[in-house]
Order: C-alpha cells, then sequence, then structure tokens
C-alpha cells in the first residue's frame, strides 16, 4: 500500500481530538468547518492562481495558513498536503506545488463527501 | 480580564474566542496585526495572544511595538506559532513575548498559560499600585521641605492613636496665608513660592520642637500639635499669626504685607474624634477667621459644644 492509499484508508478528520480542542461541542465544530470550508474556497482559487504565476511567496503563505486552520480542526491530510505546498512555495518547486495543489483539492473533496454521508448516512 | 487576540486564520480565532471567553475572559478580536495594533494604542489590555503570521504586521512586529509602548501597565503577551524550530521561539522571547504556544494547541495548555499569564498581569498591577503609594507617601514636600499632604495626615493618625492610649489632646491649625491667590496673580508665582517659604519658616521657628507642619493644600498649612488642649492651641495660633504679620515679607517685587487666617481646634474634649474629623474642625474654623475678615484666629466652637453635650 503506498502513501496515498494509506491516506484513503483513513477518515480525513480525526473528530475525537477536533472535538475535544474546542470542549466536546459538535454543532460548534460544523460551524468551524463551515468557516474552513468558505475559507478554503476563497484560498484555493488565490492558490491556483499563484501556482500559474509561479508565485512561490504566494504559495509559501497560503500553504502555511492553509495548514494551520486544518491542524485546528484536525484535518490531518489537509494538513500534510497544506504542508507540502508550503514547503514547496519555500524551495520553489513548481512540479512539488502542482502536484500538491492537485492532492489539496481530491482531499479536500474527501472531506466534503465524508461530511455528507455522516450528515445523510445512507439506508442500509 | 481583557484578552486581545490577534489572528487572522479564522478558524483558530474562533476557537480562541469560543474557549477564552467560556473561561470568563473579555475577548477583543482582531483579524490582523494593523487591527491589533490599533487596539493597543486605544486602551488597556493586560492580555494578548498574538499569532506569528499575520500580513502586514506580523505578530513579532507587533510584540516590539507595544513594547515600546510608553504605558502604565503591562501587557502580557503570547506568541501563537505554528513554528517549534528553536531559533524561532528564541527570536519571539528576544521581541519581547512572554511566553508561546503552538499551533495547534492544546485546550488545557492554553488555558494554564492564561492563568500564568493574568498572574503575572495581576503581580504587575499590585506593584505598579504600591509604587504609586510609595510616591503619594514620599514624605516631603520639594518647595516648602515640610511634610506633604499624604504625610502630615498619616502623622495625625499616628498621634492621635498614641494620644488617645495616652490620654492626651491632640491639637490641629489650619494656615491660610491671605489673598495668597492675588499675590501670584500680581507678582507672579516665584513671589509666591518666596512668600510660602518664608511664612513655613517663621511658623516653624514659633511652633514647639515636637510639633509637624505640613502642607495640606496650595496654600493651606496644617499643622500637628501633640498633647495640645484648646486653649494652648490657641495661644499658639496666635503666636503664628502675629509672627508673620509683625514683619513685612521681603520679596523681588519689594516688601509684602502678608497676614495668616488660622482655624484651630483640639480634640481635648472628643478624645475619640477621627483624624478627618479634627481637621474637619479646624477647617470649619478657618472659614469662620476667613469671614471674620482674616488676619486672625478662630477656634472651633461648633465641636466645643457637641463635646460638652456629649459628656
Amino acid at each position: 500500500m503506498n502513501e496515498l492509499d494509506m491516506s484513503k484508508a483513513l477518515t480525513p478528520i480525526d473528530l475525537s481530538s477536533a472535538l475535544e480542542r474546542i470542549g466536546g461541542d459538535e454543532s460548534f465544530l460544523y460551524d468551524l468547518i463551515n468557516i474552513y470550508t468558505e475559507d478554503f474556497s476563497e484560498k484555493y482559487s488565490r492558490l491556483q492562481q499563484a501556482v500559474e504565476n509561479e508565485d512561490f511567496e504566494t504559495i509559501r503563505e497560503l500553504g502555511h495558513n492553509l495548514k494551520g486552520s486544518s491542524a485546528n480542526l484536525s484535518l490531518i491530510h489537509l494538513q500534510k498536503v497544506s504542508y507540502d505546498l508550503e514547503e514547496s512555495g519555500k524551495d520553489r518547486d513548481l512540479e512539488k506545488a502542482q502536484k500538491s495543489l492537485l492532492l489539496l483539492d481530491q482531499e479536500f473533496r474527501r472531506l466534503q463527501d465524508y461530511l455528507a454521508q455522516k450528515n445523510n448516512p445512507s439506508p442500509d | 480580564m481583557k484578552v486581545l487576540i490577534a489572528e487572522d486564520d479564522k478558524v483558530s480565532s474562533k476557537i480562541l474566542e469560543r474557549n477564552i471567553r467560556n473561561w470568563g475572559y473579555k475577548v477583543i478580536i482582531s483579524n490582523n496585526g494593523q487591527q491589533a495594533w490599533q487596539a493597543f494604542q486605544k486602551g488597556e489590555i493586560p492580555l494578548a495572544i498574538l499569532d506569528w503570521m499575520m500580513p502586514k504586521i506580523d505578530g513579532l512586529e507587533l510584540c516590539q511595538r507595544v513594547r515600546q509602548l510608553k504605558k502604565d501597565h503591562y501587557t502580557y503577551i503570547i506568541l501563537l506559532t505554528s513554528k517549534d524550530r528553536k531559533e524561532d521561539i528564541l527570536e519571539g522571547f528576544r521581541a519581547g513575548a512572554d511566553d508561546y504556544i503552538v499551533k495547534p494547541f492544546d485546550t488545557l495548555e492554553l488555558r494554564a498559560r492564561l492563568q500564568t499569564g493574568k498572574r503575572i498581569v495581576d503581580l504587575q498591577n499590585q506593584l505598579i499600585q504600591t509604587n504609586l503609594k510609595l510616591e503619594e507617601l514620599a514624605r516631603e514636600d520639594s518647595l516648602t521641605k515640610l511634610w506633604n499632604r499624604a504625610a502630615i495626615i498619616q502623622l495625625l493618625e499616628e498621634e492621635l492613636h498614641r494620644s488617645q492610649r495616652e490620654k492626651k489632646p491632640v491639637g490641629t491649625i489650619l494656615v491660610d496665608i491671605d489673598y495668597f491667590k492675588n499675590i501670584n496673580d500680581t507678582y507672579g508665582h516665584l513671589v509666591g513660592d518666596t512668600v510660602l517659604i518664608e511664612v513655613t519658616a517663621r511658623l516653624k521657628k514659633k511652633i514647639r520642637c515636637y510639633d509637624r507642619i505640613g502642607r495640606y493644600g496650595g496654600d493651606e498649612l496644617l499643622i500637628v500639635l501633640p498633647n495640645c488642649r484648646l486653649d494652648e492651641v490657641e495661644e499658639i495660633a496666635e503666636r503664628l499669626r502675629f509672627a508673620v504679620c509683625q514683619k513685612k515679607i521681603q520679596t523681588d517685587m519689594g516688601l509684602l504685607e502678608v497676614t495668616l487666617s488660622l482655624g484651630a481646634f483640639s480634640s481635648e474634649k472628643q478624645p475619640t474624634i477621627s483624624a478627618e474629623n479634627l481637621i474637619k474642625a479646624s477647617d470649619n474654623a478657618l472659614y469662620q477667621a476667613k469671614r471674620m475678615g482674616r488676619n486672625c484666629v478662630v477656634i472651633n466652637k461648633y465641636f466645643q459644644t457637641l463635646t460638652q453635650r456629649e459628656a
């Protein structure tokens, strides 16, 4: 099993640690995830722009930001990919930046799927 | 206690706000360094949590700026950082941070660190209060070299306690230089100062060696006279009045005729009187002396009759 398969096998959010951080209030956690989601969309489009323009400073900065908010919500995989993005900005590594951006999108979708499923569990 | 949060990451900011509010602090939110800096300049902020990475003004610079602000209170600063490299932490401390916490932070740890901060701020405030008190109690009035207001009141209180124990009366005289404001207005403050200094010098010569003089207000002097009955306090007050009016005072603007109004009282017939009421009684008498045309001594009769009635 390679690294990617491993990450797929795990849930995108470490719920128990996220809940512990905010005192166990689940509805507050979903409020936070909504804030995160809004914020993410805005940052993602700026990241796309930055990768296109090879603006490594912005990639580093946004990667760093996303890493922080992902970590706060225990979004372990998004945190990891954001870290890679930050590093790619630091190293001015365009290929790594492009690859990480793609993974970032995948991980975010995975989170959304996971949340959707959690809110509307299938009848079986 | 107020906590300022400066954090551009909305999720982190929300978590901080929620937790810190739940712990009973008042929370001020800034979404960037600029906003936080304005808040710092505006009012007292005892505790601050600053994110290291913020656009424009980052936590580190904010920290340095806050430390350069001349303020009469302390701000305890916790830097919030996702960096945990040793050199960064050292840089934070050099910039003036008191503590740091690494993101994603542990809630219990943050709470404990805030409590530490609150404790330091409380201690600091106590220290500031004590210093203010000490300053107030720095006992000498710089112009007249007499006891200052706080000191003379404290001396009176101490004297009153001792006298009550020894069952002896304490006398107080409030002295006011007549038309002192006119002297200042007509001849200037330097001449006013000369008059004040000469008056205090003459008074010092005429009181007993164990009497104390303090500067009670602008041109009001309070004299504390241990073991002094009403008739004695009146006699001394009269001696003081005469010492000033009998001879003109030499100033840069020539010889000036200066007179005093004096209000006197003694705890003789009211041994349990408070220092505050002793001064009040003298002040009432002084007011009477002013009304009677100045350059005279008045002994407070009101408190006297009150005492007799009580007895």
